[in-house]
């Protein structure tokens, strides 16, 4: 296989994942129908507010979900040709780190504080490569220095209360790259650290993703975070994947009435002593989800087209300690992910054409053009100089 | 911000530069700025060590050698009279200082009987919930509803006087042999299987708590098998608590020998504290004091010394404490 064909094949490929959790009230499902590829050198972004399951995805790929009460119901996780839902524990251990490694959002919990940090690095090296403590140690100091840390050697013998928050960060994500996985996933890998810092971390993982060619699967709330490191993004709601598209496409032109709402509620600048807007309501619990169109309670587009609509055709509803009326068809049918536009994929039946439109899996090669740029800190927003780059 | 260097390299901030001091290290350092808990540390030490030498045949002959009349009360004319003679004529220092044997041995094998007991079920317990916790937690419940020195003595009446395989040396040729249970491996027993309860609540607790931080995820998403998660990853966390562990409970086997004993349910054949303490009782009303004080003053300094050094430890190993000086 030459190396153009590798680069067109999707590394990770989700399909049709349903995750359950059984709970005293019943299962809930706090991923349904989820499918997502990830193609090598690719950062595929999954955002969404608290709760919506992008978490749970990226532990399911992993099959780290706690089981009991946790499930994975339905769906195939195919990582270079190999069912990960169907390996044995023992085999799934090494995937885990070796082909897969994963950070986590706090920096400052994720490392073991009786263990020197040579100690974890060493070990996550030793159980994935047949190599002596020594050599463990000297890839250790090598990914420390990767990872831009000075003065590795002595760092190494450091337990992790002596660093800050930025470079326990560093410390994670050099233990996760000493094995060179394949694919990154990072969840929420900047939320707990401060502006600076954030920014500081995100251009690392650029430069490393840039120098070793991994795949990225970043788990955010923050579309600022998006912009400055997403190929390709997946709004989730509800526990699905509402709108699909890549980074441009996305910000330029969202579809989804959510997405919509997500980009009316970041500050920008210039704009002042207006209110921000907000989506009014809050995100369903999974174990309570309404019937159809899981947004529609929140949606003001629905609301909108239900005062041009006949009577009968819209249903009256309680949200956020309001009544409102929203389209029959929202409240009772929940729309499917259907490519609206070319290489653009969303789920809401207000869209033109919607029904119109073909149902097929969402998969996007986009890389984006690197750009090298350096790190400017934070009194500039970094959402909006992301936004400028691309209308420019 | 302006004057950030493209470079994204991270400058070392000066006041971490110290030496990298471990949990342990750190723990060391707070308890060796307190006088009193390196003075309690010494008499430990000093215990230990007489316990060690205890274990020397000089001690066996001394103990059953009359250096004088029976009930002579101390007198400086010899070391063997320092603290008098019993009524028998054994001198009663050479007694006391047997005792340490038996107390060290009692404290030792109970403490990793019942420590071993407790952290293992624990761990298990805590670490994998569902209903191996279930069964753990209804057993150390059940256990610990009934008062532990009912539970103690109605072991030590079960065991005793049944004939148990033994591993004997005879003549130079090790064998089996079935033979009463040493009263002091009964009591040993009769402790480690009865106090685990304590630690294994304790270590339940937390591990529960430890099972869902970060580090734990982490070191699993990093391919870590289970095994190797609770003994290399978790125990280290919870490790403080079995230190503190040992060094109470070591007190509460002590005063348990010298209870049993008093009870006439323990050590039989050979001087124990509680034993020492237990022939006392008649002597007290003939005005015969130095026996009963001497044991008595070896078990209160010992115990006032591992009280305070708990309590010292326990203040060292407190995470909480972590970087308050």
């Amino acid at each position: 296989m030459d190396k153009q064909e590798k680069m067109d094949q999707a590394l990770l490929e989700v399909r049709n994942m349903t995750v359950g959790f059984d709970t005293e009230r019943g299962q809930i499902r706090p991923v349904r129908n989820l499918s997502i590829s990830i193609f090598p050198g690719q950062t595929v972004a999954l955002v969404g507010e608290s709760g919506c399951g992008k978490s749970v995805t990226a532990l399911s790929v992993l099959r780290l979900i706690p089981q009991p009460p946790g499930r994975i119901l339905d769906g195939e996780v195919w990582l270079e040709g190999r069912n990960l839902l169907s390996l044995e524990e023992r085999q799934m251990r090494q995937v885990r780190g070796k082909e897969i490694a994963m950070i986590f959002q706090e920096p400052m919990t994720s490392l073991n504080p009786v263990f020197t940090i040579g100690d974890q690095i060493a070990e996550a090296v030793m159980l994935h490569q047949h190599v002596s403590s020594r050599q463990a140690y000297e890839i250790a100091e090598q990914s420390l220095r990767d990872v831009g840390i000075a003065d590795p050697g002595r760092r190494l013998y450091e337990y992790p209360h002596q660093m800050s928050g930025g470079m326990r960060q560093r410390v994670m994500i050099a233990m996760a790259l000493s094995c060179q996985p394949k694919l990154l996933i990072a969840d929420e890998p900047t939320t707990a650290l401060d502006v600076t810092i954030q920014a500081q971390i995100l251009e690392l993982l650029r430069k490393l993703q840039r120098e070793k060619g991994m795949s990225i699967l970043l788990i955010t709330h923050d579309l600022g975070v998006v912009a400055e490191n997403a190929d390709v993004v997946g709004v989730m709601y509800a526990s699905r994947i509402v709108e699909f598209a890549t980074v441009e496409d996305l910000f330029d032109n969202p579809q989804h009435p959510y997405t919509e709402g997500l980009f009316k509620s970041v500050p920008r600048l210039g704009h002042r002593g207006q209110r921000l807007d907000t989506i009014p309501g809050t995100v369903p619990n999974p174990a309570r989800f309404p019937a159809g169109c899981k947004f529609h309670p929140r949606c003001t587009r629905t609301r909108q087209a239900a005062m041009k609509e006949h009577p009968s055709e819209t249903v009256e509803i309680k949200s956020a300690g309001e009544t409102a009326n929203v389209l029959r068809l929202c409240a009772q049918e929940e729309p499917v992910l259907r490519e609206v536009k070319k290489g653009h994929w969303a789920a809401c039946h207000l869209i033109d054409d919607f029904k119109a439109a073909p149902i097929t899996p969402p998969v996007l090669q986009h890389r984006r053009e690197v750009v090298p740029r350096t790190v400017e800190g934070g009194d500039k927003g970094i959402l909006v100089t992301a936004k400028e780059e691309f209308r420019q | 911000m302006s004057m950030m260097a493209p470079s994204i390299s991270v400058v070392p901030d000066s006041d971490v530069a110290e030496i990298s001091r471990s949990l342990w290290g750190d723990a060391w350092k707070r308890l060796s700025r307190r006088p009193s808990a390196m003075i309690c540390m010494g008499i430990v030490a000093v215990y230990l060590l007489v316990g060690l030498a205890s274990f020397l045949p000089v001690f066996d002959r001394k103990i059953e050698q009359a250096v004088a009349d029976g009930y002579q009360g101390p007198s400086f004319k010899s070391f063997d009279r320092l603290l008098g003679t019993d009524i028998q004529g054994f001198p009663v220092i050479w007694r006391l200082l047997y005792g340490t044997r038996v107390a060290l041995l009692i404290t030792i094998f109970a403490s990793v009987l019942s420590l071993g007991i407790g952290v293992t079920l624990g761990i298990v317990a805590g670490y994998f919930g569902g209903w191996i916790d279930d069964i753990i937690t209804w057993l150390f419940t059940t256990v610990s509803s009934v008062p532990w020195i009912l539970l103690m003595i109605a072991m030590v009446y079960a065991l005793k006087g049944r004939m148990f395989p033994w591993f004997v040396i005879e003549n130079r040729r090790p064998h089996f042999a079935w033979a009463e249970m040493d009263p002091t491996v009964m009591i040993i027993l009769a402790l480690g299987l009865t106090d685990w309860v304590g630690i294994c609540r304790l270590i339940r607790g937390e591990v529960l708590k430890h099972r869902e931080r970060d580090y734990v995820q982490a070191a699993r998403a990093a391919g870590v098998g289970t095994g190797r998660i609770l003994s290399r990853h978790i125990l280290p966390n919870v490790f403080h608590l079995v230190i503190i562990s040992f060094s109470l409970g070591a007190v509460a086997y002590v005063q348990a020998e010298v209870v049993l004993t008093f009870l006439g349910l323990g050590i039989t054949g050979r001087p124990s504290w509680g034993r020492m303490i237990d022939d006392a009782k008649l002597e007290l009303l003939r005005g015969v004091w130095w026996q009963a004080v001497a044991a008595t003053a070896a078990i209160g300094i010992l115990c006032l010394a591992l009280n305070l050094l708990g309590d010292a430890l326990r203040d060292a190993l407190d995470p909480r404490l972590r970087g308050a000086d």
